[in-house]
């Protein structure tokens, strides 16, 4: 099957600085991968990139096969890392906007999600801490019955708690054929439900591996090996 | 999926212009009853009223500025701020969001002048006024009916020519402000610089038109040597096609001009958007 995510030669440099210089990358589908690199290694920009918020100064970047559009942004789930919600705004009009948009938005699972983490669906965005716009975020998210979802940064802000409840969201809300990135900093939080790995460093890829080919090919973990390979 | 773009963008801007409309609805109303109130209206007829002229006149003029503001505002924020994040991963081309915003916009534009307009004119008339009326209207019509086509041609030339005015300023905003994205930190700077220095380049379009019009003006009659027909050039009609000619520039400039706002502004969306 077409991987659901390619980077040939990718390159993109903003006004001076190199942020990626050639990328080749594949991910298949079905698989949770962990992007894995220290700040500004070009996780964020890969992204970015993946998601048509950039366009690459060389080289090509294809979601299932296509390269960034209309069609792709309806089979791509984006979290980025910044809050994009309008705080006049309260969550079940945005549940709504999310619906209207979306045709793969199952507005069902998101008021149960809200549910679970004691979300009041009347309340306005303006009144609501930073983790709990994160969460809503992350629901609306993972609300998607999407083919990639792309997550930036997507337990930063919260506490452990949520944090577990949303990792067990990210590994039970999505379906057989869809994949998962997850960019983060905060390896061993989520190590243990990552089938894959992709460290990324300087733009460049330094090393895609399972995670149980780490664990039996040389003896640790991914949290160890990150350190080992990073270290400053 | 632009009619779904343009309801959101209606729902996220009159909570904002209908408590404006109305504020000013009832500004209008207190002054006016306050001013036909006989002892009040010997009271104001000094200080006072002069006051309420000049806080009236500052409400008409916020109304109009919060137009502007809040259509460059939507565009800024919603396209190129943090909420662009959003906004630009939903399955939507980039065409659509700049029609959504424009249209919408535009309605504002529109609504904002009628209602200023009649404002001002519902404060400002009296009975007196009110029986002239018809006087007025049939003074226009009879007007109207001298000019013949040219006069109706005339109206709808500076009807469509005011609407594609407000279309293409809107659209310099919004290609000024997809150029000062490309400032990185100094979006706003940026912005500015841009659109100053489109204004400068507009001008420049403008006076070329103006005097490539006034230059075939100008050769129609040199070539017509002849005393006779030099006269007959200069007969009722012919100031009525300098006016038609002075508009229908100014709208073909506003129209190439607006389009190519519109082209630019599609293609720094689709390319070169930079989103911190």
């Amino acid at each position: 099957m077409e991987p659901i995510l390619e980077c040939k030669s990718l390159m993109k440099t903003y006004t001076g600085k190199m942020a990626l210089c050639g990328v080749d990358l594949s991910l298949d589908r079905g698989k949770i991968i962990g992007l894995l690199g220290p700040n500004g290694s070009g996780k964020s920009t890969l992204i970015k990139l993946a998601n048509g918020l950039l366009t690459p100064t060389r080289g090509e970047i294809l979601i299932g096969g296509k390269q960034p559009g209309v069609e792709t942004k309806k089979i791509v789930s984006y979290l980025p890392e910044r809050s994009y919600l309008s705080d006049w705004m309260k969550v079940c009009d945005i549940i709504s906007f999310f619906h209207d948009f979306y045709d793969n938005f199952n507005v069902d699972k998101a008021y149960d999600m809200l549910k679970r983490l004691n979300i009041n669906p009347a309340d306005k965005l303006k009144t609501m801490s930073k983790g709990t716009k994160e969460k809503v975020q992350l629901i609306l998210v993972m609300s998607r019955e999407a083919e990639l979802y792309l997550l930036d940064e997507p337990i930063g802000g919260v506490d452990p708690a949520a944090r577990d409840y949303i990792l067990n969201t990210i590994i039970t809300n999505y379906n057989e054929n869809a994949t998962v990135v997850i960019s983060t900093h905060l390896i061993s939080d989520i190590e243990k439900i990552l089938d894959e790995v992709v460290f990324i460093h300087m733009g460049e890829v330094r090393l895609k591996a399972s995670v149980e080919q780490i664990r039996e090919e040389r003896g640790m973990s991914v949290d160890a090996l990150f350190r080992e390979v990073f270290k400053c | 999926m632009l009619a779904k773009l343009i309801k959101y963008e209606f729902k996220a801007t009159a909570r904002v212009f209908l408590p404006a409309y109305l504020a000013l609805l009832l500004v209008t109303v207190l002054g006016k009853v306050l001013l036909s109130i006989p002892p009040v209206q010997q009271l104001l007829n000094g200080a006072v009223a002069g006051i309420f002229v000049v806080i009236y006149t500052l409400f008409i003029i916020g109304v109009l500025f919060l137009t502007f503001f809040i259509s460059v505002q939507r565009f800024y924020r919603n396209l190129l701020g943090d909420e662009g994040y959003l906004m630009h991963t939903l399955p939507v081309k980039p065409s659509t969001h700049i029609w959504a915003k424009l249209i919408t916009s535009s309605v504002w534009y529109v609504a904002s002048g009628v209602l200023v307009v009649a404002a001002i004119l519902l404060l400002a008339m009296n009975m007196e006024s009110y029986r002239k009326l018809p006087e007025f209207i049939a003074l226009f019509f009879e007007a109207m009916g001298r000019l013949g086509i040219h006069g109706w041609l005339l109206v709808v030339e500076v009807v469509v020519l005011i609407l594609i005015e407000i279309l293409s300023s809107i659209l310099m905003f919004y290609v000024s402000m997809g150029i000062g994205q490309l400032f990185g930190k100094q979006k706003l700077l940026g912005s500015i610089l841009a659109y100053i220095g489109l204004t400068f380049v507009l001008q420049i379009v403008a006076v070329v038109g103006m005097v490539i019009v006034v230059a075939v003006g100008a050769d129609v009659f040199a070539s017509s040597s002849q005393l006779e027909i030099m006269l007959e050039s200069i007969s009722s009609k012919e100031p009525l096609m300098i006016l038609h000619g002075i508009f229908l520039t100014a709208l073909g400039i506003n129209v190439v001009w607006g389009v190519g706002c519109f082209l630019g502004t599609r293609y720094l969306l689709a390319k070169k958007l930079n989103l911190e």
